[in-house]
């Protein structure tokens, strides 16, 4: 196209459209640097997580180690009763499930997460002894 | 429940004294991770709040540029 057929319109307000233009780059600019904010703040608190987990590991330690220390009571009382209802009634059934449970929680060991779900059901099964 | 009283080994009672001693700290430990963690979801949250006003704010300015080009090619 010659410079002869150029068509011109004309902007009535051209500082209110430049204010405009140049105000939402600075606002896009901002949300640039709000977003290096962000990833900064999202490593920091993966960083805390991980530091998180490794303290709670370490409380775990600590406190297997106590119950190591302590004289187990409450796991002893409780046992004889349960032989002696055994001999009352048939004595040859529960020998039988013990190896079948220790296949069962050697399948479930497999992962992280289900030797926590065992250590949650044998705690919960002392408390209710306790209790 | 049986409530006989219990006898531990004083080494065994001195050896569980400090471990319950650094589980306490441990325990405070993990506390103040915790609040690190919280303060910085804050202020994750607070930076999308802003990343939300930013946007809202280009969009206004859009709309400021959409209308003065609109006016421009209405006219004759």
């Amino acid at each position: 196209m010659s410079e002869e057929h150029l068509i011109f319109t004309k902007v009535n307000n051209p500082t209110a459209f430049r204010r405009s233009e140049l105000e939402s780059v600075k606002d896009t600019i901002h949300l640039l640097q709000g977003f290096e904010r962000l990833s900064a703040i999202r490593t920091e608190k993966a960083e805390k997580s991980i530091l998180l987990a490794k303290q709670m590991k370490e409380l775990q330690l600590l406190m297997n180690k106590t119950k190591g220390l302590f004289p187990v009571l409450a796991e002893h009382h409780p046992a004889p009763a349960v032989e002696a209802k055994t001999k009352k009634g048939k004595a040859k059934t529960p020998k039988a499930k013990p190896p079948v449970l220790a296949k069962e929680e050697q399948r479930t060991l497999s992962s992280g997460l289900a030797a926590l779900e065992k250590q949650l059901k044998d705690i919960e099964g002392k408390l209710n002894v306790l209790s | 429940m049986d409530t006989k009283p219990l006898f531990i080994k004083i080494n065994e009672y001195r050896d569980i004294r400090d471990i319950v001693h650094l589980v306490k700290t441990k325990v405070s430990d993990i506390k103040k991770t915790l609040y690190d963690i919280d303060a910085l979801k804050r202020q994750e949250e607070e930076e999308l709040a802003r990343w939300h006003s930013s946007v809202d704010e280009i969009e206004k300015k859009i709309d400021v540029m959409t209308h003065i080009l609109h006016d421009a090619g209405e006219q004759p």
